[in-house]
């Protein structure tokens, strides 16, 4: 018992030597899984920081000493642009489940032709 | 496979290439799971840490600079795995699934299964890094000095580390060190 294989085979037996086209699988579906994970994460982020960036408007425009009534024009127009840029952003790079299911939806009766 | 071609099948993963990195994972998985087979007992759970580690090692990919094998890189990624889930987990839970899976190995005589049981509650009571260097030398799959490079530490630790060990294991066994 003095053998050093033996003890490691004693302790786990060695999975086969040659390839496991299981074990490849199931690590690709992980890799893919945690890639989604960090998109998923990312976009949450982006979101967080742009609802940030437009409620911080306010509180800074108060703080440059405009009032309401001087500062709407600005803000309207801030708000335009932030409205304008959010659809760009969704339509061009957005949700990518939302555009790839339009897209499949698209394609499908082209498909049964 | 050579070192061109694991060199190769490299640069093509970083750029992210899924297949280069499958023939990576095909190449390495075998002393992966069998260095995480030793060192956790529990085929299962060292199975889903092999494949943790290496979807780990996919995204650290970058940071490998061939200083040392790719084999021994992400033994590296495995060997932080282990100790992170392990201090997650109660040294109690895994004795009992390493009963519970030499419940399942009936077929084994019983003196061999006794001796699995008593090498196993040997190899849990072992310090941390002496276990894992004794799971990646015993088999013959890692030299000392590779052993050093995946645990980063010094080499006559490692060496110090497999010596003790194995004379623990043995003596768990019934053997002495003098018969050995």
């Amino acid at each position: 018992m003095n053998d050093d294989l033996e003890l490691a085979d004693l302790l786990g037996e060695a999975p086969p030597r040659g390839p496991d086209p299981g074990f490849r699988f199931d690590v690709l579906a992980r890799v893919a899984e945690r890639n989604r994970r960090r998109s998923m994460a990312a976009r949450a982020l982006r979101q967080v920081a742009v609802f940030f960036a437009i409620g911080l408007v306010f509180p800074v425009v108060q703080a440059a000493g405009l009032d309401w009534s001087s500062a709407q024009p600005v803000l309207i127009v801030a708000g335009a642009l932030t409205a304008a840029a959010a659809t760009a952003l969704l339509t061009i790079g957005g949700p990518g489940l939302v555009v790839s299911r339009s897209r499949a939806l698209l394609r499908a009766p082209l498909l049964r032709v | 496979m050579d070192a061109g071609e694991e060199a190769r099948l490299i640069g093509l993963a970083r750029n992210g290439d899924m297949r280069a990195f499958g023939h990576l994972v095909d190449a390495h998985q075998p002393a992966v799971r069998a260095f995480l087979r030793r060192l956790v007992g529990n085929y299962a759970d060292a199975d889903d840490l092999a494949q943790d580690a290496f979807a780990r090692t996919w995204e650290v990919l970058e940071r490998y600079d061939g200083s040392s094998s790719l084999r021994t890189f992400i033994c590296g990624v495995a060997f932080q795995y282990w100790r992170r889930a392990r201090r997650s987990q109660s040294r109690r839970q895994a004795r009992e699934d390493a009963y519970a899976e030499l419940a399942d190995t009936e077929s084994e005589p019983p003196a061999r299964a006794a001796a699995r049981l008593a090498l196993r509650k040997a190899m849990d009571d072992l310090p941390g890094d002496q276990r894992a260097a004794l799971a990646l030398c015993l088999g013959q799959d890692f030299t000392h000095a590779e052993a050093a490079e995946v645990l980063k530490l010094p080499l006559g630790t490692v060496k110090s580390h497999v010596t003790r060990g194995r004379a623990r294991l043995q003596a768990a066994l019934g053997v002495t060190e003098k018969a050995s």
